[in-house]
């Protein structure tokens, strides 16, 4: 892996001039990176991903696709500069972001060039909203779903260094839908979520890879009741690369965590995943659970997982696991007794496998799996 | 248990280790620190052979420019490389047999229940049932003082010396396989092992050879302020077998002590290694004052074909514990197992697991790992599945299992899973468990006091990983297990 | 002589009170049900007899052969003869139940000073008592509830009161999971554990399994009291009204 060079990118960031959001306090944010926050050699969090071009001081995404118009209603706002969001940004942004654990954002807020905001007024249904490119680099978008709301968040990205933030109020409802296209850039996501008492997350998320492209996504439970759903699908193939850091943080008390991934993965792909599950002291009575799934159909592609449990309380329910393997032969064999040719049959059984963890039309379709 | 306290849970502190006390003789003890001189020294003192010197030597160079690793999941102040001794020696000659032995450290090892006559059957079982004898070497600090049933096991072909004896009797064979599959560069603690090791034993298995008893070790530190640097090598040559024991104990002492082994494991075609470990070093008071340090690299290799290595280890001891026992799967249809518990009480710490690379084709490996953290302390799993490139089919199945006692206990799982095989398999399960309220409860009805059901419970968690320790082996490991829960529960 | 006496206790959990002074006397030789509606307090009153932790008690006595037991543990409890089937027994992995029925058969030959059962007494008592049950003996090295259907954990309770004999024993919903052919053999096995020394509490929500154990007592709990006590015709009686009769009382 390479070296980030750390002195060159603070010199870089110390240098840039915000033209965007210049009222923005920058100086915590820069101290946090010259306090060692950017990687170090055999760095954990980029055992597996050269963090090199995500941190190039001239990092640019050259593949974004088009950037499409938001659509605009009363319970949401776009753009980052009316002074009516001003105080809404002011509030929320960075607080579900821990920038020591994520210098990617950090330099993501350095740098914002585009952004927008979301925010669901209390006990507001609103249905859905949809949410494509943007016309940035460094976008920044925060969802605010207020107490006893309800929204379904439909994301699509590429390329970008693109933050999303996300505070479920109590007793709020948020349904996040992200889908990931395939890229030839270097493409950084976080998702970062802060959930409130009773409140409620879930995120299906499907993706595909790029020359490089990493999700981090980070999820705190900060209230009895609180849940998070996470599922996603990947498929990999030719030389696209995958990473996905995920770290579930159970902050307080009876809160309910459920994580389901699966990739396949063909080629000369590299997925890499990493999922994590944190219980600090005295988040008793957690219910906690991890999978990820792997198949690897391919002798040139690389498979790396790890998912961890970190646990400071005693009085919690807890369980992991990971398989790394390929499809089943007798699988393969009834198929093809019943006259399905070996390919149509790898091809029903990977579908049957990202299935089960791919529940929406449109992620099927990007996953070129639909029936 | 909500309502009276005396009975919660909460309470676990307190142990009672048998083994911590001294034994009082003289000692030839090196002062603290280390430089060249020192691994002259001791290479000097072992009369040992120019390559030899000259190999300490460029690991100790090599020791000099590493730097030492901070990844685990433990915490301990910096340890000062020079306030140790780095020898340390019962004065006066090397005794040529088990009767010149010094008769303070003949009873050390009555004391612990370790057997150097040869009549005598392994401790921690009862005295009138018939076990089949166990050849030990008794390492006590820095040096081998004697090995029993040396002559039934040259009989069979079997050589089981201290390491100092291999290197001037068997010159060869230790210039082959010594840092064979733990490079002396291979990582920070290997390669100062490497600089300064002074002995430990050498296990060589001849062809088609089937060793006729369990071979053991047992490993003592006595002095204050020294590390124990033993190396210990075991070679099976084609078909042989082995099934090897080892047991460490130390004093009491307020003090943090370095335990800095290399183990190193070679089975070629259609050999068969089971090495394992019931690792009782003082744990620290509980408060975690004192304690040894565990930092040692083992490692074994399945060179031959259907070679297989078998680590079974029960660690209840420590102050800190840092070892992956590993097994790399060369051979094709070679097989690495690795089964383990590991309790922390008090303050103790444990970063522990394993590692099994798959080279060869149709290479299996299985791993077990319990974990029992109990008061404050915290027990990590840390492993790696590495199917490589020419791993065809190969296949890994894992299942850790953490048990916690106590609310102010952590437990960790961080197992790394690296496959580039389309056609290898690597299943891995995990889960997190406590002794319930309702299970306590249970046995409480039935009359059977808290202490006695923790304990219980905690063998019962355990089976997995007790069924494959010899015999005499699991019942002590049982033992043990009581022992450092006691007061597990108020 | 009364085995297990209960005089005006009351229970609360938190600061929610559960029972509302309960009375009971139970005399040796005699079957005791009580019933009542889900919630009504009657698996409180068994735990607490047992001895669990959870609850507090806040006043009245329970005594065991003419003894207070409330300041007693669990275990003491169970040594001077308390037995307590749970209604949903809990799993002990990696514990066979024959390691876990020795450990308990050894503490109470301990508490009562008598010398421990040889192995192969055990073994040989472990075996009846199963078969007493329709249990294969391999049933016996598993582990402790582990993986047992719901009906073999409810036998695996019964075979536990067999081996232990009890003096009194308190069967928590001891019928509820159980078909019909596997209800007979439970009662069969509780009616010929029965007999003039000692004394069966039977607590239940239906009437089913006092169609094969004739209770001498029926005592009918609503919101934490005794409201009604009579013979086995009371029990009859409510499995045709039900129980909201009785609250409208």
């Amino acid at each position: 892996m390479g070296l980030v060079d750390a002195a060159s990118v603070i010199e870089t960031l110390e240098a840039f001039e915000p033209r965007y959001l210049p009222w923005l306090d920058r100086h915590d944010t820069l101290a946090v990176l010259k306090d060692g926050a950017l990687p170090r050699p055999n760095s954990e969090a980029w055992k597996y991903t050269d963090p090199v071009p995500f941190f190039d001081p001239q990092y640019d995404v050259s593949d974004r696709g088009d950037t499409t118009p938001i659509p605009t209603t009363p319970s949401h706002t776009v753009g980052f500069e009316s002074d009516t969001v001003r105080k809404l940004v002011t509030t929320y942004i960075n607080q579900a972001v821990d920038q020591r654990r994520y210098p990617l954002a950090a330099i993501n807020y350095l740098k914002i060039d585009c952004g927008v905001v979301i925010h669901v007024q209390p006990g507001d249904k609103t249905e859905s909203i949809e949410l494509g490119e943007l016309d940035g680099q460094f976008q920044r978008v925060l969802v605010i779903v207020e107490a006893e709301a309800r929204l379904e968040l439909i994301e699509t990205t590429t390329g970008s260094n693109r933050i999303v933030e996300c505070f479920v109020a109590p007793g709020a409802k948020l349904r996040h839908r992200r889908l990931q296209p395939p890229g030839t850039g270097v493409d950084y996501n976080l998702v970062a979520i802060n959930i409130a008492e009773n409140g409620s997350y879930s995120l299906s998320q499907y993706s595909t890879g790029a020359r490089l492209r990493r999700n981090d996504i980070s999820v705190n439970i900060l209230g009895n009741g609180a849940e998070a759903e996470l599922t996603g699908a990947w498929q990999l193939n030719e030389a696209l690369h995958l990473d996905n850091q995920i770290s579930v943080n159970h902050m307080f008390a009876g809160g309910t965590s459920r994580q389901h991934f699966r990739g396949n993965v063909d080629d000369r792909a590299k997925s890499i995943f990493n999922g994590r599950i944190y219980i600090a002291p005295n988040a008793q009575q957690t219910n906690a659970t991890l999978t990820n799934r792997n198949l690897v159909v391919s002798s040139e592609a690389e498979v790396y997982t790890k998912p961890e449990l970190e646990i400071y309380a005693n009085d919690v329910v807890c369980s992991h696991g990971a398989t790394v393997g390929q499809l089943d032969t007798d699988a393969l064999f009834y198929f093809q007794s019943r006259g399905i040719g070996e390919a149509d049959a790898r091809a029903i059984l990977i579908r049957g496998f990202l299935n089960e963890v791919v529940s929406h039309a449109d992620g099927r379709t990007l996953l070129g799996i639909e029936t | 248990m909500a309502g009276t306290d005396n009975n919660s849970l909460d309470g676990l502190v307190g142990r009672d280790y048998a083994a911590g006390f001294v034994t009082d003789i003289e000692a030839d003890t090196l002062p603290p620190g280390l430089d060249e001189d020192v691994v002259r020294f001791i290479s000097a003192r072992k009369d040992e052979p120019e390559w030899l010197t000259q190999w300490r030597l460029d690991a100790y160079h090599g020791w000099l420019e590493m730097i030492e690793p901070s990844w685990g999941q433990v915490q301990f102040p910096a340890i000062d490389y020079q306030s140790i001794s780095y020898y340390s020696a019962p004065s006066g000659d090397q005794p040529k047999t088990l009767d010149d032995v010094d008769p303070e450290i003949l009873a050390t090892y009555e004391k612990l229940g370790i057997p150097l006559h040869e009549q005598a059957a392994l401790a921690g079982v009862a005295e009138t049932q018939q076990r089949p004898p166990v050849a030990v070497d008794a390492v006590f600090d820095s040096v081998s003082i004697g090995t029993t049933f040396k002559e039934t096991l040259r009989e069979a072909g079997v050589i089981f010396c201290s390491f100092t004896e291999a290197v001037h009797d068997y010159p060869d064979l230790v210039r082959k396989y010594l840092g064979s599959v733990v490079p002396r560069g291979d990582n920070f603690f290997a390669a100062l092992n490497s600089a300064v090791f002074s002995d430990g034993s050498f296990v060589y298995v001849p062809e088609n050879t089937r060793c006729p008893m369990e071979l053991s070790t047992y490993f003592r530190i006595n002095e204050r302020n020294t590390g124990q640097f033993e190396r210990t090598l075991i070679i099976a040559e084609r078909g042989a077998y082995v099934s090897y024991l080892e047991g460490c104990t130390a004093p009491m002492r307020d003090e943090n002590q370095l335990h800095a082994a290399v183990v190193e494991l070679i089975a070629l075609d259609d050999a068969e290694i089971k090495y394992s470990t019931v690792q009782n070093w003082y744990p620290g008071d509980e408060d975690g004052r004192g304690g040894i340090y565990n930092f040692v690299t083992k490692r074994g290799a399945c060179r031959g074909d259907r070679s297989k290595i078998s680590w079974t280890q029960v660690e209840t001891g420590s102050a800190i514990t840092w070892k992956y026992p590993s097994v790399v799967l060369r051979g094709d249809d070679s097989v690495g197992e690795f089964y383990s518990v590991a309790l922390t009480n008090n303050h103790q710490q444990a970063d522990t697991g394993t590692k099994m690379v798959h080279l060869g084709k149709n290479t299996r490996s299985t791993i077990i790992s319990k974990g029992i953290s109990a008061g404050q302390s915290s027990n990590a799993y840390r492993g790696l599945v590495r199917m490589n490139p020419g791993a065809e089919k190969a296949r890994n199945y894992t299942q850790c299992d953490s048990l916690l006692i106590g609310e102010k206990c952590a437990a960790h799982t961080f197992p790394y899973i690296e496959s580039r095989r389309p056609d290898g398999i690597v299943e891995h399960e995990a889960t997190t468990s406590r002794v319930s309220d309702d299970q306590l409860f249970l046995c409480r009805q039935r009359g059977i006091d808290p202490e006695k059901a923790v304990s219980m419970i905690v063998n019962g968690f355990c089976k997995d990983v007790f069924r494959e320790l010899p015999m005499e082996f699991a019942v002590e490991a049982g033992k043990l297990l009581e022992v450092s829960l006691e007061g597990a529960v108020g | 002589m009364n085995l297990l006496e209960i005089s005006d206790l009351a229970v609360s959990v938190g600061n929610q009170p559960i029972l509302r002074g309960i009375d009971l006397n139970v005399c040796a030789g005699e079957v005791h049900a009580i019933m009542g509606p889900n919630g009504s307090g009657k698996s409180t009153l068994a735990n607490v007899i047992a001895g669990r932790e959870d609850y507090q008690i806040d006043r009245g006595r329970i005594a065991l052969e003419g003894q207070e037991i409330t300041t007693l543990s669990p275990e003491e409890r169970a040594h001077r003869g308390l037995f307590l089937a749970f209604q949903y027994p809990i799993e002990i992995p990696g514990v066979s139940n024959m390691e876990f029925l020795k450990a308990a058969v050894d503490s109470h030959a301990r508490a009562a000073g008598d010398p421990e059962i040889t192995a192969v007494d055990f073994m040989q008592m472990a075996r009846s008592a199963a078969e007493q049950l329709g249990l294969n003996p391999e049933f016996l090295k598993r582990g402790v509830n582990e993986g047992f259907s719901g009906g073999e954990k409810k036998r695996n309770e019964i075979l536990q009161m067999l081996i232990l004999k009890p003096k009194v024993s308190i069967l928590d919903e001891t019928d509820s999971g159980l078909d019909i052919d596997a209800l007979r053999i439970v009662a069969n096995g509780i009616s010929a554990f029965t007999n003039t020394i000692n004394a069966v509490v039977l607590v239940t929500h239906y009437q089913r399994l006092l169609d094969h154990i004739e209770p001498d007592f029926v005592h009918v709990i609503a919101n934490g009291s005794i409201v009604r006590s009579g013979d086995h015709s009371l029990a009859l009686e409510l499995e045709e009204k039900g129980y909201s009769w009785l609250e409208n009382d």
